[in-house]
């Protein structure tokens, strides 16, 4: 069997791609000047690795994973809680939101195995989880309640994730975002990955073969959970403000959705450029429009939304892939 | 903690349940046709307020009037939508019809901000505040009528359902599309006008309680749409009388919760019961057909 | 010892007993025949002992040890591979990854090996040239064989094979024949659900006969269908058969 050029195959053309696309973030935002654009910046790749996260479970897996954002929100919680109240360093607490999220994930796999939960079911458990988690934080005295909790910050500090500078936000986003992108590659090169799309495919056709459905369901969740936590206890140090109506939105929610599902969910560089495009593109027009025509970019948003479903059902990379299909003579 | 105040917020929650469970109907029927969970109802409730308000204050018209006009016209609406936007998704996967209902969400709390402004707006009957006495308890007319035309309404659709060739259809519909296909029922009409009658259901329930709310772009979304799909899986997603207890369940469930626990707090409540019942009645309270 | 031993094998739903105290044993190597009239409960049978459903009395037995509550997956790996009477293929993956997720055998095989495995299987099924298709583009004929090749990359001791042969053209049909005895020739214990005679005939050595759930024959294929019993659960019934 001759061997096919790196390119030739579709997943690492992927993975060169979405990591030239970090490396070329970086530096444009090595060199940009505004403030304004980097906050930009920063977020949209706070997207892009949280879509590409997602599409673990929701991608990959076809797991509904409506809400998302319960495990965002608990990392960044997490890394609020642990940094102003107990001084844990924030990287660690990179890990230890990442481990919470994992732990959450796990404990809803459990039950919504367990109780043998329908598709839809199971989209409105997790939609409604992410606002139980919300209404708890609300209450909460020690999280501070509706008003969150405040970082203060300086001067620029490494050791504590801290800065004044955007810039260095930026490149640790990136790198977090690199090594999602790293883990969702690296899952769809392994046995896996097979499993996964076996499941996704067909449950039962997989447990036929000797798939344990429900272990790779629960693993999918747990490996997307945990990133979104890691991802969420960032945003912490990167805002250095959150509160639960903020980090538990369910319009934040299904706005990081929106890049792997019009990206192309099975795809790498689906959520990453999805998010990359459709991110700054929303905060541009809404910074254009906002305020007094916030009720416009509602309208818009929305609109696009739905024709941008409509016309891309499996996302913009199926286009892509078809035309790497071609470009390579894969058959 | 007194006997009378208990009293007071179960009736009180008995009179919420009622339009909870008016409003359930419309997303179980949807549901249970189309299996497409309507994430968009809410905003055709707020829709309904909105045009019994500018019925009212445009024109004099009151309400329970032109509760059957706004019914129509919402209908229509939401047939219309069902047309352009939910039926070139049902071949596809369900995230997508699912976010495509989101979509619609998004546009129509623009919609009517851009219309009506973000600030509430009321509707004020001459006897919007006027109340009676129930024993110890004191209720508001409003409130009362609209539970009590929510409940009729909600009585008679279930008999449409269960009586009418077009009642039929839906039900033959909703539980073997193939089938029905094959006995000449247009599934495509059917969806057409379940979804039309869903959301216009919806807008009628609006316009019972514009009276006695303040309505703004996301009261829907902020009051109606939690309890809406409680409901809706307590009905089991198609269960019509499931629907209405369920409604009741709820509305006395928020008004004890809340009563118990505080306001703050009342949104837990009906998010708990949720959690509760998708774990452990996901056959709903009438062991009902799951998807 | 015994392959596969069921003993008074009961499943119901509800009102209805779609398998009715079945008791069979299957000898390593054989290749056994299964028929009986549509609704006689041989798919239900499959899916119970392949673990897809649980009976509500009886004992099944492989090598001795005893599957019944174990998941689809763990009998899989256990070595019962089964064909679905719906074809149920990977839609969406190519021929080859139908088959290499097959050949992983839940783990136990690295993806290396699993690749080898699977190209072998397929071309032992003459799929070779469907290699990079969508399994969903296949036409029937093709995602039957991929079917029964996705099955036999688990290096299954028992293979259940379900109605394979439904659909498919006579000359279609003495190739599948062709592949089943390959199959036994190879080492695996097949077990035949057909509706198709010449086919049944052609492979079984044994031959069980179901009728609304219950066993009502059993013995030498050609002896056993023309039992007066056999004969009336099929021809006996006006309409039916």
């Amino acid at each position: 069997m001759t061997r096919r050029p790196f390119l030739a195959d579709w997943l690492n053309w992927q993975a060169v791609v979405a990591f030239g696309f970090v490396v070329v973030t970086g530096l444009a935002g090595g060199f940009a000047g505004s403030d304004y654009f980097l906050q930009i910046m920063v977020l949209a790749v706070i997207y892009a690795a949280m879509g590409t996260a997602w599409s673990i479970a929701g991608g990959l897996s076809g797991l509904l994973l409506l809400g998302y954002i319960s495990f965002f929100g608990i990392g960044a919680y997490v890394d609020g809680l642990l940094f102003t109240k107990y001084g844990v360093n924030p990287w660690l607490c990179l890990v230890i939101g990442a481990a919470v999220a994992a732990a959450l994930a796990w404990l809803i796999a459990l039950v919504t195995l367990r109780f043998g939960l329908s598709e839809d079911y199971f989209a409105m458990f997790t939609v409604a989880l992410s606002q139980v988690l919300k209404y708890i934080l609300l209450n909460w005295e020690f999280a501070g309640r509706a008003t969150g909790v405040y970082l203060t910050v300086v001067k620029d500090d490494f050791a504590t994730l801290s800065f004044v500078d955007r810039k260095p936000y930026l490149f640790i986003a990136l790198a977090l975002l690199a090594l999602v992108i790293l883990v969702n590659y690296a899952i769809q090169r392994s046995r896996f990955g097979y499993y996964l799309a076996a499941v996704r495919e067909n449950e039962n056709a997989a447990e036929a073969l000797g798939i344990d459905a429900s272990r790779a369901k629960t693993g999918a969740m747990v490996v997307s959970g945990a990133l979104a936590g890691m991802i969420g206890a960032f945003y912490c140090q990167f805002a250095t403000f959150i509160d639960p109506k903020q980090v538990f939105s369910l319009a934040t929610n299904f706005e990081m959705l929106l890049g792997p599902v019009l990206g192309g969910r099975l795809s790498i560089v689906g959520p990453v450029f999805g998010a990359a495009f459709l991110k700054p593109l929303q905060d541009l027009l809404r910074g254009w429009l906002g305020g007094e025509a916030d009720a416009l970019y509602l309208v818009i948003y929305g609109a696009v939304l739905m024709v941008g479903i409509l016309l891309l059902p499996k996302g913009f990379a199926a286009y892509v892939e078809a035309w790497h299909g071609r470009r390579y003579g894969n058959p | 903690m007194t006997a009378e105040l208990v009293l007071q917020s179960l009736l009180l929650g008995v009179l919420q349940g009622g339009v909870y469970a008016l409003v359930a109907c419309g997303l179980t029927l949807i549901y249970g046709v189309m299996r497409v969970i309507n994430f968009a109802h809410a905003e055709f409730l707020t829709l309904g307020m909105y045009l019994a308000i500018a019925a009212w204050t445009a024109g004099g018209v009151s309400p329970y009037v032109a509760a059957l006009f706004v019914f129509a016209v919402v209908g229509l609406l939401g047939a219309a939508a069902q047309w352009l936007v939910i039926r070139p998704a049902l071949r596809h996967p369900q995230i997508n019809q699912m976010l495509i209902t989101i979509g619609l969400s998004t546009m129509m709390i623009g919609l009517m901000q851009l219309v009506w402004g973000p600030n509430n707006q009321v509707l004020n009957l001459p006897w919007s505040s006027a109340t009676f006495e129930l024993g110890a308890v004191r209720l508001t007319y409003v409130r009362t009528i609209a539970f009590a035309v929510a409940v009729l309404i909600a009585g008679a659709f279930w008999v449409f359902l269960k009586y009418t060739r077009l009642g039929m259809a839906m039900r033959a519909a909703s539980q073997n599309p193939a089938a029905a296909r094959l006995m000449g029922i247009s599934v495509q009409r059917v969806n057409l006008v379940t979804f039309g009658v869903g959301t216009g259901l919806a807008a009628l329930a609006g316009t019972l309680i514009a009276p006695a709310f303040f309505a703004n772009p996301t009261f829907g979304t902020d009051y109606f749409i939690l309890a809406a799909f409680v409901i809706v899986v307590l009905g089991t997603m198609g269960n019509f009388v499931g629907a209405l207890i369920g409604g009741l369940l709820i509305g006395i469930a928020e008004g004890v919760g809340g009563l118990v626990f505080g306001p703050a707090l009342r949104q837990l409540v009906s998010l708990l019961v949720f959690v509760v019942v998708l774990l452990f009645l996901p056959r709903g309270l009438f062991g009902g057909k799951v998807t | 010892m015994t392959l596969l031993a069921l003993e008074g094998v009961t499943k119901r739903f509800g009102g209805l007993t779609a398998v009715d105290g079945v008791s069979l044993a299957i000898e390593p190597g054989e290749i056994v025949g299964v028929i009986g009239p549509n609704g006689s409960g041989k798919t239900t049978l499959f899916a119970t002992v392949s673990g897809f459903l649980r009976p509500e009395a009886g004992a099944i037995r492989l090598d001795g040890q005893s599957i019944v509550g174990l998941k689809p997956s763990r009998i899989a790996a256990l070595g019962i591979a089964r064909t679905f009477q719906v074809v149920q293929p990977f839609a969406g993956l190519t021929v080859r990854d139908n088959v290499v997720a097959g050949a992983l055998r839940g783990g136990r095989e690295s993806l290396a090996d699993a690749r080898r495995v699977a190209d072998e299987v397929i071309a032992r099924c003459g799929m070779e040239g469907d290699r990079n298709k969508l399994a969903g583009a296949l036409p029937i004929v093709g995602r039957k064989r991929l079917e029964v090749a996705r099955a036999l990359a688990t290096r299954p001791k028992l293979l259940l094979l379900d109605e394979v042969m439904a659909g498919l053209r006579p000359t279609e049909v003495d190739q599948a024949i062709e592949l089943v005895r390959a199959i036994r020739a190879s080492g695996v214990t097949v077990i035949v659900v057909e509706h198709l005679m010449r086919a049944v005939m052609a492979l079984s050595e044994r031959l069980y006969v179901l009728r609304t759930g219950a066993l009502i024959a059993a013995g030498d294929p050609r002896e056993v269908i023309r039992r007066p019993e056999v004969v009336e659960a099929y021809f006996g019934e006006a309409g039916h058969a």
